[in-house]
């Protein structure tokens, strides 16, 4: 972002010079201006012309609060010896002029000191904007040097006077001095004062002598000055003045005179120049028509006498281009029918005026007798109807002033005709006049006959434009009419809005109920449906259902669940496998009931729950047991563990009778003790001892080993303390680079879509390290499964003893040492150095012989 | 040379916020604190302002959640540490010459105001609010007062206006309120004894979203009654404004039948409405002892019997 913090300022002081005269309405804003220029060195030398209203009291107010301001009083005596009084009094730089009704742009001076700096110039010129301060949002007119297309556009003074008088011609900006900064020194030296006695144009005659000496000029095209063109202003400018004509013709001489006179000039210059001086004098004569209010004698004098001014005898035949609304008379002022001109002068471009007497002639009651005024009208309404049909030739090339045109043309051609063959016989020439005069005659006719056409196609134009206006105002109506309407109805609309927005609340919430309502039903029925399909399909089949698998935390349980279910694809490969999981097993009860076949057999999940340590899990063994009697029912490998308190014997009574009371269950057991258990008490149960499912879990893994594994309980089943686990802790330390530690159990629950990845992930950390040291049953299978020497502790139950003699003892790699903490060094150090860690329980795959032992029976 | 704190206080004005802010950081009276709020606005303008900090080491910058004018205002109070306080809205800009004209005014005549006139800047073209004519007056608080309400030279805005900050004491800007102005401009005359008032136009004043939605009347724009009775109220309890009473109750009937009326239009009985209605029931029998204007009494008695108040 490019910010400029600070407009320029320089030590440049400009002198800005200011007449005032009467001008306390609009004064304060000229002040104010100044007051307000982002430029901020100047001073402002305000010139009272002997003012008769609170001017004066204004400019010493303004005097009094910023001392920048100076004010000279004296007696009346015009604008332009106001002006050469500031003029004696101003010192600086550059030098600007403001007049009182008038106001700079808030960065004129900053834009033309930026631009006078940059270029080094003498002159800068800025755009003009002609408002009526009364009327501001009109906006007004843009006088503008635009004709130079680049902005800033800087000339040098010979390229400068090559287009003087185009400048003045097409820009408009050359007369006054508004919106120009001069340089004080060259205006000084040139001692270039404003002629007093002259009434008009003074301004332009100083601009003249300083144009002469200038090094350049830069035209910049933005506005600098707002020029105050407020009508009926009762100011000196606007009142008719009867030397008027003369004076501007006095004006023009001096600019001939000042641009070396016309022969001097170039083509374009010179042509600039008669249309310059044309304009001029019609605009003067338009004035004295309209203005002078003499009777129709004294007036026919006055215009003769200015029609045969040289000048602008001359301007008249030469220029290019008479403004618009003078084409018309041109003719009749060649002519010398001077009552056309005035009349048609009075009648006046006042398209307004022209439009009011259109419409009133176009009313259909009016009677349209009084041709007079019909024709005044027709010709007024070329004009309007004419930039309407703008595009069409015809309507153009046959108006009436072309005509006069036409005429006019064909009168010149003769002349040069007869001036060119003056040596030719006088009967030659007649008899060319005659033809010629035939010619216009033929001409004339067809003319007046296409005029004639094209005003009963003006007619024809007219009512349709009186239609156009009819329906117009229809319209109009109708739109104010909708436009009420529409003010009513956005009223109601806000009223409304409100309650509509609530109903529409309200709506869609019933909606959003419905549809939710609509979609639960199907999703319903659809599940409903699948449910009832699955159940036909699966009852069917020939199932292995897996009852009271694990999904809790324990990545133990988790490790048996998914090793039993790869020994059952692998036994049982024509059995569909189902599970059902202890936290299912009451919600799918029903559907257990509904796919069950006499064919199915009911695996239950293995692990160390059976006995009172787990009530829950028990009391679900022997529903299971108890509600198939039919089907054939295995236990996978558990160790038995009934405490000898009351309600241990209790439940053990409980088990044995629902566990005797069926007639195909089979038993495995993974203990010497649970095994003689289960045949002192499920005597009629077929019980088989089988290591834990987890062993087919045994990989080879190939990580590097590091340090050792603490694998301690923290449930109910682990017995250490928090200072012997700091103790095993601070001993192993001694043998290990590092010590890690695991629980074994899962943050969270280990459901089966993730069971899996939990257990092969624990595998792996197991793996990774040299030696692990556990009180957990698993940690020991864990160790032994991914060959990793292992210290086993005891743990409250007989558990992991009893599996340690009858699977591991003969193991190099797995050293049980019980309670004894103390043997824990010697351990851990033996463990540390075992270099090929050997099972015998894994050289025979005892679960191979799982289908054959349960299909026994 | 004394400190003048410039608090700024800015929502949603992205293309206004950079002539803002440059028009007080070139002012011909340099020792100046500017104190931009930015209350939460959700375009670029924070950003724009951090940049401007970097530029100008008397900006500071206050990022705030958005709380409304009056809110961001109050935070620039807190924050003031100059002698002088003004207040510029973000999408207006000072000329200038602005704040050493004012203060050279406060300074040379021993006031604590300072006041200026200004113009309006329409989309394309600018109308100045008075004559410009230069004139330097001094008014009493009772005074100026007195010519908020003919609408003449003082004017009941902040923005226009120089402050010692000794004078604005615990005054602060109502907050959740418009017509922010209306609540505060008179506090701060009653709190000073000498105003003074030059009549050259030194703010540029701009005129946004003429016919948008926003310019619609809302039932919000009710508070302006709000803000006239607290000043009626506050006319009746003082002996010194004795004078303007009659003034001020004529221009509170004047208000409040217009702004009912145009309510009315488009949000009857809306709960504002009524509040307002009710408010001027209260004080009807103290108004009509002021001398209000009897066409005003036709007018109250007419519409509190539609209310049903009589």
């Amino acid at each position: 972002m490019n910010v400029k913090i600070a407009p320029l300022q320089s030590d440049k002081k400009v002198c800005i010079v200011v007449p005032v005269y009467n001008a306390e309405k609009f004064l304060g804003h000229a002040l104010n201006s100044l007051v307000s220029q982002t430029y901020t060195n100047w001073t402002a030398i305000l010139v009272d012309d002997g003012s008769t209203d609170g001017s004066l009291e204004i400019c010493r107010q303004y005097a009094a609060v910023d001392s920048r301001f100076r004010v000279l009083s004296k007696e009346n005596g015009g604008v332009s010896s106001a002006r050469n009084a500031g003029l004696a009094e101003a010192e600086g730089d550059y030098l600007a002029f403001l007049d009182s009704d008038d106001y700079l742009a808030q960065d004129a001076l900053e834009k033309m000191v930026n631009a006078a700096r940059i270029y080094n110039s003498q002159l800068v010129i800025m755009d003009i904007r002609m408002v009526d301060f009364t009327k501001p949002e009109l906006g007004g007119t843009l006088l503008s040097s635009e004709w130079l297309k680049e902005s800033p556009c800087c000339l040098d003074a010979d390229a400068f006077r090559e287009k003087r008088m185009r400048l003045v011609w097409f820009t408009v900006l050359m007369e006054c001095l508004h919106g120009k900064l001069y340089d004080m020194a060259l205006w000084k030296e040139q001692k270039i004062t404003f002629p007093e006695e002259l009434s008009l144009g003074e301004d332009f005659v100083a601009n003249m002598r300083y144009f002469e000496a200038t090094n350049r000029v830069v035209f910049i095209h933005e506005c600098g000055h707002y020029y105050n063109c407020i009508q009926n202003s009762g100011s000196l400018a606007q009142k008719y003045r009867p030397d008027l004509f003369e004076n501007k013709m006095l004006l023009m001489e001096a600019l001939e005179a000042h641009l070396g006179g016309r022969e001097s000039l170039s083509k374009p210059e010179r042509d600039a120049f008669y249309c310059y001086a044309a304009s001029n004098g019609l605009s003067a004569v338009e004035r004295f028509i309209l203005d002078s209010g003499l009777q129709e004698q004294e007036m026919h004098e006055g215009l003769q006498k200015k029609f045969a001014h040289p000048l602008f005898a001359e301007a008249l035949n030469k220029a290019s281009y008479i403004p618009d609304r003078f084409m018309g008379c041109m003719e009749a002022v060649k002519q010398q029918d001077l009552e056309y001109v005035v009349q048609y002068i009075a009648d006046g471009p006042h398209e307004k005026a022209a439009e009011k007497d259109c419409v009133e002639a176009l009313i259909p009651e009016e009677p349209k007798h009084k041709l007079g005024l019909l024709n005044r009208v027709i010709r007024k309404l070329m004009r309007i109807v004419i930039p309407l049909f703008g595009q069409s030739k015809m309507a153009e090339r046959l108006t009436r002033w072309e005509y006069e045109f036409y005429l006019h043309g064909l009168k010149k051609t003769i002349r040069s005709h007869a001036h060119a063959h003056s040596l030719v016989t006088n009967a030659v020439l007649e008899e060319q006049v005659e033809q010629v005069e035939n010619q216009i005659g033929y001409v004339a006719g067809r003319v007046e006959n296409q005029i004639w056409h094209v005003e009963n196609q003006i007619e024809h134009i007219g009512n349709h434009i009186a239609n156009e206006i009819a329906q117009r105002v229809r319209l109009e109506n109708q739109l104010t009419d909708l436009d009420n309407r529409v003010n009513d109805a956005f009223r109601q609309l806000n009223d409304r809005s409100y309650s509509v927005e609530e109903k529409i609340r309200i709506s869609a919430a019933h909606t959003q109920e419905m549809v939710e309502g609509y979609v639960w039903r199907s999703e319903e029925r659809l599940r409903k449906e699948n449910y009832r399909r699955e159940i036909n399909e699966l009852r069917q089949r020939k199932k292995a259902i897996m009852i009271a698998t694990a999904e809790h935390a324990n990545i133990g349980d988790a490790a048996i669940t998914l090793a039993e279910q790869i020994i059952l694809s692998e036994q049982f490969p024509e059995y569909f496998q189902v599970e059902i999981s202890t936290y299912e097993f009451e919600q799918k009860e029903a559907y257990l009931h509904a796919i069950l076949n006499h064919e199915d057999i009911l695996f239950i999940h293995g692990g160390g729950n059976l006995g009172d340590l787990y009530p829950v899990e028990e009391e679900l063994h022997r529903k299971i047991v108890s509600e198939f009697p039919e089907n054939k029912i295995v236990i996978l490998p558990q160790t038995i563990s009934f405490s000898a308190t009351e309600t241990g014997v209790r439940e053990r009574d409980k088990s044995a009778r629902v566990y005797n009371a069926h007639k195909d269950l089979t038993l495995f057991v993974r203990g010497e003790n649970s095994l003689e258990f289960a045949r002192t008490y499920f005597n009629q149960v077929n019980t088989i001892l089988m290591p834990d499912s987890a062993h087919v879990l045994r990989s080879n893994y190939v990580f590097e080993r590091n340090g050792a594994l603490l694998c301690l309980r923290a449930d109910m089943e682990g017995k250490l303390g928090g200072r012997e686990q700091e103790f095993i802790a601070s001993v192993v330390q001694k043998h290990a680079a590092c010590v890690n530690s695991r629980t074994n159990v899962h943050s969270e629950d280990v459901s089966r879509e993730i069971r899996g990845l939990v257990v092969r992930r624990e595998l792996m950390h197991f793996a990774s390290h040299q030696v692990v040291v556990t009180d957990r049953l698993h940690g020991m299978i864990f160790a032994a499964i991914t060959s990793t020497p292992c210290v086993v502790l005891s743990s409250r139950n007989h558990k992991i003893q009893e599996y340690y003699e009858a699977f591991f003892r003969d193991s190099n790699a797995v050293f049980f040492i019980g309670d004894d903490l103390a043997q824990l060094d010697d351990a851990v150090k033996q463990a540390v150095s075992v270099q090929n860690a050997q099972y015998s329980v894994f050289e025979k795959s005892p679960h191979s012989s799982l289908c054959a032992l349960t299909t026994d029976r | 040379m004394k400190k003048i704190s410039v608090i700024v206080p800015i929502y949603k004005v992205e293309a206004y916020l950079e002539r803002c802010v440059r028009s007080i950081c070139c002012q011909t009276y340099q020792n100046l604190e500017i104190i931009l709020v930015d209350d939460g606005s959700p375009d670029r303008c924070g950003a724009i302002c951090d940049a401007l900090a970097q530029q100008d080491a008397r900006i500071c910058v206050i990022h705030k959640k958005n709380g409304g004018l009056s809110d961001a205002r109050n935070a620039g109070i807190e924050k003031a540490s100059g002698e002088y306080i003004a207040f510029l809205d973000s999408d207006d800009w000072y000329d200038v010459a602005m704040l050493e004209t004012l203060y050279r005014l406060c300074e040379e005549n021993n006031a604590e105001i300072a006041e200026c006139s200004y113009r309006n800047i329409y989309e394309n073209y600018t109308v100045a609010e008075t004559s410009s004519c230069g004139a330097v007056m001094e008014f009493t608080p009772a005074q100026a007062i007195e010519s908020n309400l003919d609408w003449k030279y003082c004017k009941p805005v902040a923005w226009n206006k120089l402050y010692r900050a000794d004078i604005i004491g615990d005054i602060r800007y109502p907050v959740g309120k418009i017509h922010e102005d209306e609540f505060t401009t008179h506090l701060f005359y009653l709190a000073a004894t000498k105003i003074m008032y030059v009549d050259i136009a030194l703010v540029n004043y701009e005129h946004r979203n003429l016919g948008s939605i926003t310019a619609r009347f809302k039932p919000k724009n009710l508070d302006v009654c709000e803000a006239f009775r607290e000043k009626i109220h506050l006319v009746w309890s003082r002996e010194d404004l004795r004078g303007i009473d009659q003034k001020m109750c004529n221009n509170y009937c004047y208000l409040l039948l217009d702004r009912v009326k145009k309510c009315e239009q488009s949000y009857p009985e809306c709960d504002e409405l009524i509040k307002t209605i009710q408010d001027a029931y209260e004080d009807y029998e103290e108004l009509k002892k002021h001398g209000i204007d009897p066409q005003y009494i036709q007018e109250f008695d007419k519409l509190f019997e539609t209310y049903h108040m009589m």
